[in-house]
């Protein structure tokens, strides 16, 4: 199925593109997701993303939404789901 | 047991009759209201009659100062600046960072209260416990940095802060702000006040130190709160180095970034070119307010668009959003620029950017043309006329002199249904925030005793997704009423009174390493705060004190209002929010709608003890030690249950 990235800072420089449409299998959770682009981005990008727990230190918005309102890491993606990794931000 | 924190003085200093009179902060002032914004409103509250008018002599100006101020509490050099606002009518308060806010303790002073005017141009200078008056004439005129360099070359010696006005004070723009260095008292048309009362500035200089009542029990709060921070997984990698720049792209994400006048929110265009990468390109150092771990505030200079060589300190997030999508402009260059005007010249650039998206809106519209805008063709994106706008206001010239009093009164000036464009809540115009897809925010909008401010209650769980203290859907309104009330409790317990910087509390202290959000992690997390400024003091300001005492100020500042004559008709988001669906982006289709604010207001109000017109109950009066006020609701007749 396909998912909408939208990636920043150096996950960007690493992919050349803010906004990319990727290939996963059905049913991939968020918590996969970083070995699902391990193989599609190299270890670089894998590198910056795969965390313990996955995306520790980042925002991850699913179509604009908080994993924490969803059901976390555990989330299933599913087809055209917009998936946002960017650097916590703060401030107002 | 000693005490320490306060500076133990309060200035009242009268400009009409050139009279000083230094008093002992009073100690029930300090367990009550503890510093900052809590005294700021206890003495607007008992000070000024209802109706003063805000811009008369009788109007207060204070600048107050909290007791972690100028201490080694990080990130406390902050100072609240309160009078009744011109803008709003309602109270007016407006908080500012930087080195100001400790050395006016260092002078000697917890508290400046300002009353009268000036018949001349004049400052003020306190220095060293002593407070004198000095002529300004020379220095009307001048532009906030002038000003200030001009101050410190006129006195003897060094080590003067100065917090003054631009030329929009002394014009008496109720959009004129407040400039130390340069940080903003920005919002809430506290520089009119300033320039209605004639007065240029106030310096501070000191030699004293902050004494701390338990100095090992403040060391060791102070090193528990240092060490959450630097835990903190991304405060200083992220925070640190961008700033608030990344609200842009994140708030963008989420699609709560509301452009060309709240019309078209969605776009995912001002991340690209306004963004946290592209300002990081120019950004030159850092400029951190006294003794900030995190030293957020970026100074950058332009390297390409139409207007390169520009420096400035900022753009904040809110500015870059003001000038940029709000009015549809995405060269950055020209965002430092207006952004260094309106420092220079003494405006809040929120209201400001808001004012010319709205004028933006209704020439896009039809409703003015370039016959009312001396010829500016005011579309939106056209950044040549948006800097020509900030020149005009701030000298009150030609259409600048509609735009100068804010979007009320613009609307007002301009009739033909404008007001249908003007994005306001109690006459302060909205930050930067879609409030359609983030409900909380929008009960803070619609409830800030200060107007549409994001200050007062920021709902960070929200828009930096913090499940604390609860995990929260920022579309449901399930909840939103009673979270906006924790947060602005909280937001004044831990910091507005305090004065301990909000950026850190809310990421750093409430989203630190541990997580969770379970309720023995938030008392734990409040308890930090509670220690660091029962130590400091010497008084017990236990984690239930300090939620007590957020409380008591919110409800102060709300009975200020109600004698004032607002009413629960003032508790309401602008009609445009309710009808209009955001239109694209992650939040496509949000709307908040008068039934559901109806909704959520019924439920602030019952949470925080008020009646269905948002008057508080005598019992919940009596709880938060305000038992004073029901007479006063009385003679407004009101009849608080």
């Amino acid at each position: 199925m396909k998912l909408n990235l939208r990636v920043y800072g150096s996950l960007k420089l690493i992919i050349g593109n803010r906004n990319i449409v990727i290939d996963v299998p059905e049913h991939t959770t968020l918590n996969e997701l970083p070995d699902v682009l391990k193989v599609t981005f190299g270890k670089e990008f894998y590198q910056l993303i795969k965390g313990d727990p996955a995306f520790k230190g980042m925002r991850v918005l699913i179509d604009g939404r908080d994993l924490f309102t969803l059901a976390g890491l555990e989330t299933i993606l599913y087809e055209g789901n917009t998936v946002t990794i960017l650097p916590p931000f703060v401030g107002g | 047991m000693n005490t320490g924190g306060y500076a133990g003085k309060t200035a009242w200093i009268d400009l009409t009759h050139k009279e000083v009179e230094i008093t002992t902060t009073d100690s029930e002032l300090m367990k009550l209201y503890m510093g900052g914004t809590g005294f700021g409103v206890k003495l607007l509250y008992d000070h000024i009659k209802p109706g003063t008018d805000p811009l008369g002599p009788e109007n207060l100006l204070i600048f107050a100062a909290g007791p972690l101020t100028g201490s080694d509490s990080p990130s406390s050099s902050r100072m609240a600046v309160t009078a009744r606002s011109p803008l709003t009518g309602a109270v007016g308060m407006a908080t500012s960072g930087g080195h100001f806010p400790s050395e006016m303790k260092y002078a000697g002073f917890d508290i400046i209260v300002i009353k009268g005017a000036a018949k001349e141009p004049t400052y003020l200078l306190l220095d060293k416990g002593r407070v004198s008056f000095r002529s300004a004439k020379k220095l009307w005129g001048m532009n906030t940095f002038d000003c200030q360099e001009f101050i410190k070359e006129d006195l003897p010696g060094n080590g003067y802060r100065i917090a003054c006005i631009g030329q929009a004070g002394e014009k008496i723009s109720l959009l004129a702000s407040i400039i130390n260095e340069r940080r903003a008292a920005g919002r809430k048309g506290l520089g009119a006040v300033m320039g209605a009362k004639k007065l240029k500035a106030v310096v501070v200089r000191g030699d004293r130190k902050v004494a701390i009542a338990e100095p090992e029990r403040f060391q060791t709060a102070l090193v528990e709160l240092l060490r959450r921070y630097k835990a903190h997984p991304t405060l200083y990698s992220s925070f640190s180095k961008h700033g608030t720049s990344a609200l842009v792209d994140g708030t963008s994400e989420l699609g709560i970034f509301p452009t060309h006048n709240y019309s078209a929110t969605g776009l995912y265009d001002y991340a690209e070119d306004t963004g946290y990468e592209t300002q990081d390109q120019d950004i030159v150092r850092r400029n951190p307010c006294r003794c900030c771990p995190a030293a957020c505030s970026q100074v950058r200079i332009s390297q390409e668009g139409d207007y390169p060589g520009v420096l400035t300190e900022g753009p904040e997030f809110e500015t870059a959003w003001a000038f940029g999508g709000n009015t549809g402009v995405s060269d950055v260059s020209a965002i430092y620029l207006a952004d260094r005007l309106c420092d220079e010249y003494g405006l809040d650039t929120i209201s400001v950017g808001s004012v010319i998206g709205f004028a933006m809106e209704l020439y896009e519209r039809g409703i003015i043309t370039s016959k009312e805008t001396d010829g500016l063709e005011l579309n939106f994106g056209n950044h040549q006329a948006q800097i020509e706008l900030i020149h005009k206001i701030a000298f009150r010239k030609e259409f600048g002199d509609i735009l100068a009093d804010g979007v009320v009164k613009a609307s007002e000036r301009i009739g033909r249904g404008s007001e249908s464009y003007a994005m306001h809540v109690k006459g302060l115009e909205l930050p930067a925030y879609d409030v359609r897809g983030a409900k909380t925010h929008g009960v803070n909008y619609s409830t800030a005793f200060t107007g549409g401010d994001h200050n007062r209650g920021y709902a960070f769980q929200e828009i930096f997704g913090i499940p604390v203290p609860i995990s929260y859907d920022r579309f449901s309104i399930d909840g939103a009423a009673e979270l906006c009330m924790w947060n602005q409790i909280m937001e004044m317990a831990l910091c507005d009174c305090p004065m301990i910087c909000a950026f850190m509390i809310s990421e750093g202290l409430l989203r630190d390493e541990e997580q969770g959000n379970t309720q023995e992690l938030t008392e734990r997390r409040i308890g930090t705060v509670s220690e660091l400024v029962s130590a400091a003091t010497g008084l017990a300001f236990t984690p239930a004190e300090l939620i007590l005492l957020g409380e008591r100020v919110n409800t102060l500042a709300r009975c200020f209002n109600l004698r004032e004559g607002f009413t629960r008709a003032d508790d309401y988001l602008p009609e445009r929010l309710t009808v209009e669906p955001i239109p694209g982006g992650p939040s496509k289709g949000a709307l908040t709608s008068l039934e559901e604010q109806d909704t959520m207001l019924d439920r602030y109000y019952a949470a925080f003890g008020y009646d269905h017109g948002g008057v508080p109950t005598k019992e919940r009066l009596k709880k938060l030690s305000l038992d004073f006020v029901t007479e006063d609701l009385q003679k407004a007749g009101l009849n608080p249950r």
